[in-house]
């Protein structure tokens, strides 16, 4: 049998001043090792998570904005775009009728100066023609008369003649 | 199947008990309460003077480095992105974080922060590293002297050369010292008592005496979790005066204004010392007592055995739930420290 004493517990000041120094050792060390940069990494990646969530609210909500800015345009181009066609198809059909009736208008034009001229040359004709046939007949007669007539009395004459004949203009 | 794999788990136990008591008999454990000393630094003939590197003191250096080697590593590759091993790390520093912020609040919790979490990651590091199979087992073979403060009323006979680990099979001799006086009075007495156990028990090439293991708990030996206590009650002072002032946190011990006031700062007063007591042998028993219970269940079963494996695993726990609760009640002795006092500012003591 022994009793123990506080000896026996071990109760012993350099061995409890090594235990504190290798504690406050370690303590300081892991301050300075793990504490401060893991709790300086904890705190930058909350930030980071936060303002990354908000920018990714503030994100989503813009992009409904300019969805909706989008669709907003896109209605207003296409409504646009449908006024211009149908403008266009509007201009287009006038512009064709003005050229259908100025063509008609022209082609009219055209066909009464045709339709003069032939009249003037007609008449040209028939004005040759007849003093052509004044001048043949005359010599016809002199040839059958034989006989040289005044030319004025024969003019009148054929003049006669003529009047009575059926051939007379128009 | 299922039946066959119940009864081969039953045989198996059965054969290692039996392996245990009738072939590979270990002798009886010797428990020593305090640290047993390896190496002397200095001798000034008082017990508690004495500086001797003890296995405990040597262990707690040993634990000290290898987790600043273990912390060093992991916090090379501190990164936004965590990956690998200091993924593993940083979550367990934040899950500390967390509970020490969630209980002391955001201002408090990060100044208390260092010191609860280093109370928690060394003492669950030490008592878990402390179930290792290199300790308590390799060390020092140290033969029976009669002038030892502590003189052992158990010794081992052990072989004279070779590797000191306590052998299968090894001797063990009760001393009967118990009629000498104590002190150098008996040292005769006791000279006479291992004497007369050597001649009887030890042959040529044999000596009596005990094994001092180079590695054991930190916490079965008294010092440590009064060192820690030393440090964490220090702190709560510190932290108590340099939050409210010198003036309004002493108020709290030495109080005049009235009698019933006086006495209340009196025993707030103790109650500082009974935190540094409780701190200390909580922290202690436990661990001694695990420490015994396990070379007690090896001894009885020396063999691996199912039946140990269940009381390591108790020691697993047991060893983080005991640092759980030094750096939790740390943490709120610390915040009860911060929290003001007194009638002027009831409202904002009241919530602590």
């Amino acid at each position: 049998m022994y009793i123990l004493g506080i000896t026996d517990l071990g109760i012993n000041l350099p061995v409890l001043l090594g235990q504190i120094l290798s504690f406050t050792f370690l303590l300081i060390v892991l301050r300075l090792l793990v504490y401060k940069p893991v709790l300086k990494m904890l705190d930058e990646r909350r930030e980071r998570i936060r303002s990354g969530l908000a920018a990714a609210e503030q994100g989503l909500e813009r992009e409904a904005e300019a969805r909706t800015e989008a669709q907003a345009q896109l209605d207003t181009a296409r409504r646009e775009g449908q006024a211009i066609v149908q403008q266009a198809q509007q201009v287009a059909t006038r512009i064709q009728e003005e050229a259908r009736v100025q063509a008609q208008q022209q082609q009219e034009v055209m066909l009464e100066r045709a339709r003069s001229e032939i009249q003037l040359e007609r008449d040209g004709a028939i004005a040759s023609l007849r003093n052509e046939f004044a001048d043949l007949t005359i010599a016809a007669a002199e040839k059958v008369i034989g006989q040289s007539l005044d030319r004025t009395a024969h003019q009148r004459l054929i003049e006669r003649a003529l009047a009575e004949s059926s051939f007379r203009e128009n | 199947m299922k039946r066959l794999i119940i009864v081969g788990a039953l045989a198996y136990v059965v054969a290692t008990i039996a392996l245990s008591i009738f072939i590979v008999k270990p002798p009886k454990p010797i428990i020593v309460i305090k640290g047993e000393p390896l190496i002397e630094v200095a001798d000034f003939g008082n017990a508690m003077l004495d500086f001797n590197i003890t296995n405990t003191l040597m262990t707690a250096w040993i634990v000290t480095g290898l987790l600043i080697v273990i912390c060093f590593i992991a916090t090379r590759r501190i990164a936004m992105v965590p990956s690998g091993f200091y993924n593993f790390f940083e979550a367990i520093i934040e899950g500390i974080y967390n509970f020490v912020v969630g209980i002391a609040g955001e201002q408090n919790g990060r100044r208390f922060f260092p010191l609860v979490a280093t109370l928690f990651i060394y003492i669950t590091f030490a008592n878990w590293l402390s179930l290792t199979p290199v300790f308590n087992t390799i060390g020092m073979y140290v033969p029976l002297h009669a002038e030892e403060e502590v003189f052992h009323d158990d010794a081992l006979v052990f072989k004279d050369s070779g590797l000191s680990l306590i052998p299968f099979g090894a001797e063990d001799v009760e001393l009967e010292a118990g009629e000498c006086a104590a002190g150098a009075e008996g040292d005769e007495c006791r000279h006479h008592v291992i004497d007369e156990a050597t001649a009887g028990h030890v042959d040529d090439g044999e000596k009596l005496g005990v094994l001092f293991p180079y590695l054991r708990g930190i916490n079965t030996d008294l010092m440590t979790p009064l060192s820690f206590a030393l440090v964490s009650v220090l702190f709560i002072q510190y932290w108590g005066v340099s939050t409210l002032g010198l003036f309004r946190y002493g108020a709290k011990f030495v109080n005049f204004r009235s009698p019933i006031d006086f006495f209340v700062g009196f025993l707030e007063l103790i109650a500082e010392f009974a935190k540094l007591i409780s701190f200390t042998f909580r922290l202690f028993g436990n661990m001694l007592a695990g420490e015994i219970l396990l070379l007690a269940m090896t001894f009885l079963i020396a063999v691996c055995s199912p039946i140990l494996v269940v009381f390591y695993g108790l020691e697993l726990f047991v060893g983080a739930i005991q640092a759980f609760v030094f750096g939790t009640l740390t943490l709120v002795f610390a915040s009860m420290a911060v929290a003001a006092h007194g009638p002027e500012d009831h409202g904002e003591g009241a919530h602590h």
